[in-house]
């Protein structure tokens, strides 16, 4: 009982651990990631928006009659 | 050329603290555009005067192997390849115990190994330019347009070309001068609670400030897309369907024109605020190094709409409010508009560390610093360390207590404490790739070229 437990708390606690000093070591040693989003470039003009939840091939149907 | 002050006749560079051009000898300040016309008419005659000797940066010479200097001598005194003399009967050394002729080593070369226009030969192409202030001849690679002389020091524009050949059509001047660069880097550096005190301290290797080439494209992206996304999460997730129909105009969508510099490092650099854009005068570029462009839009056309359809995606994405999305039907349509050449600032700033080069970069522009920096692995070991024996022992005591008296909902909490560690194992995993890739981008090879190779 001990021994699951003491294995466990080691396995969850270097893993926790791995995450919060990587994540420290990538604010403290890492400098400028890509952030050249879309907003940099241009605005979406969106036509069309439709969403179901119904099944694909149905839904695909109805959206192909409300095209002009 | 030299850009010469109208007052004192020293030469003239750009600063991008007041943004005009400035003298260092009499501090005379000038709007760049006010000297345009005469740099232009000097530009002309020189480029002339340049054609006449023919000694100007037009004749290249390739010539089989040897260092810069020995390039320079030869290009000065000849305009045409030539072929070395060499005797091809062997030179008998009787003194040899061997019964075969001896090759002197100068001769062991046969005629066809001199040929100039064999490709598998080891040559060297230099352009010789003259300097307009000591008059020295300065040899430059193919593509710089700026520079600084090698012997006087001073800043010098290949005039012929950014005035005919590649000229640009916009330039971001540089708004973030030496001082401050190295002062941000510092300031960055100083913070990083992993970074070694030797880097904390690094002694500059060099920096340069150099203008990069850009293609700038203007993209028109239609697209009618069927998209798959999932709504909720476990027993309470539902599909849903979605159908988007969009335009784009993309502007001044930029891509890197240099082959030297490497692509992800030119795109980390990003974004450049082009509202700050201006039309190209020759004076932005005295006091920097400056590159034209090598990369033709032929061949970055598939790359420039390759990033469109990635950007457009990004925006369809973020219409749809579910994750897991996936594109299950598309019809996209697209037209490069129009491609257009600029110039964009970057100071780059190399220091090492364990004998290792590493290059630093700054937006010239946005102050915003691209690179990877090693860590202190003691420090990381023993942080990780205590922050593990700390968690561990705690986590330990409590699950030794629910393991007293398991029932359901104790194997559901001891199901989420795994869950919880093996996704903290996967993101520390990803965040330690990411570190590992932008160290190994600021100590590539090709970027430390890309600043050491040039002349001051």
């Amino acid at each position: 009982m001990f021994i699951k437990a003491l294995l466990s708390g080691i396995f969850i606690g270097c893993s926790v651990s791995f995450c919060i000093i990587t994540n420290k070591l990538s604010e403290s040693n890492e400098y400028g990631n890509y952030s050249g989003g879309f907003r940099s470039y241009a605005e979406l003009d969106t036509i069309i928006e439709e969403e179901s939840i119904i099944p694909f091939s149905l839904f695909r149907r109805q959206a192909r009659k409300k095209q002009p | 050329m030299i850009i010469d002050c109208p007052a004192c006749g020293a030469g003239l560079m750009f600063d991008p603290e007041s943004g005009k051009m400035k003298c260092e000898a009499c501090e005379s300040t000038f709007e760049p555009y006010e000297l345009e016309d005469d740099f232009e008419k000097r530009g002309q005659k020189e480029l002339q005067h340049e054609e006449k000797k023919n000694t100007g940066s037009s004749s290249g010479l390739k010539l089989a192997g040897g260092a810069i200097g020995a390039a320079v001598e030869q290009a000065v005194e000849q305009t045409t390849p030539v072929r070395p003399t060499f005797n091809p009967e062997p030179v008998f050394n009787p003194e040899s115990d061997f019964d075969h002729p001896v090759y002197d080593h100068a001769n062991i070369y046969s005629q066809e190994d001199y040929n100039v226009t064999d490709d598998n030969e080891e040559t060297m192409e230099c352009n010789i330019y003259t300097c307009t202030s000591c008059g020295a001849e300065v040899a430059i690679n193919d593509v710089e347009a700026s520079t600084f002389c090698s012997f006087c020091g001073q800043p010098t524009v290949v005039f012929n070309r950014v005035a005919s050949q590649k000229k640009p059509k916009y330039i971001i001047p540089f708004s973030v001068t030496k001082e401050r660069a190295i002062s941000v880097i510092r300031q960055r550096l100083n913070k990083g609670f992993y970074v070694p005190e030797d880097i904390k301290n690094f002694e500059i290797e060099r920096v340069r400030g150099i203008y990069i080439p850009f293609w700038l494209y203007d993209i028109y992206y239609h697209d009618s897309q069927y998209l798959k996304g999932t709504v909720g999460s476990g027993k309470n997730s539902h599909t849903y369907y979605y159908y988007r129909e969009a335009d784009c105009n993309f502007t001044k969508l930029t891509l890197d024109a240099s082959k030297q510099l490497n692509d992800e490092t030119s795109q980390r650099l990003e974004p450049y605020e082009t509202k700050d854009i201006k039309e190209f005068s020759l004076e932005y570029l005295s006091g920097f190094y400056a590159d034209t462009y090598d990369v033709n839009t032929s061949q970055l056309d598939g790359l420039a709409l390759s990033r469109a359809r990635n950007l457009f995606q990004e925006a369809v994405n973020n219409t749809v409010n579910a994750h897991d999305i996936r594109v299950l039907k598309n019809n996209p349509d697209f037209k490069i508009i129009k491609t257009e050449y600029a110039m964009f600032p970057a100071w780059f700033l190399t220091f090492r560390y364990e004998n290792i080069p590493y290059t630093l970069l700054v937006n010239g522009q946005t102050e915003k610093i691209i690179g990877g920096i090693p860590y202190d692995r003691a420090k990381v070991t023993t942080s990780f360390a205590i922050i593990a024996a700390i968690i561990s022992v705690f986590i330990t005591m409590i699950l030794y207590v629910m393991l007293q008296d398991p029932d359901e909902d104790t194997m559901k909490m001891i199901m989420t404490f795994v869950f919880f560690g093996i996704t903290g194992l996967g993101i520390g995993l990803n965040n330690l790739k990411k570190v590992k890739e932008s160290m190994a981008l600021t100590s590539l090879s090709s970027t430390n070229n890309y600043v050491k190779n040039r002349g001051k």
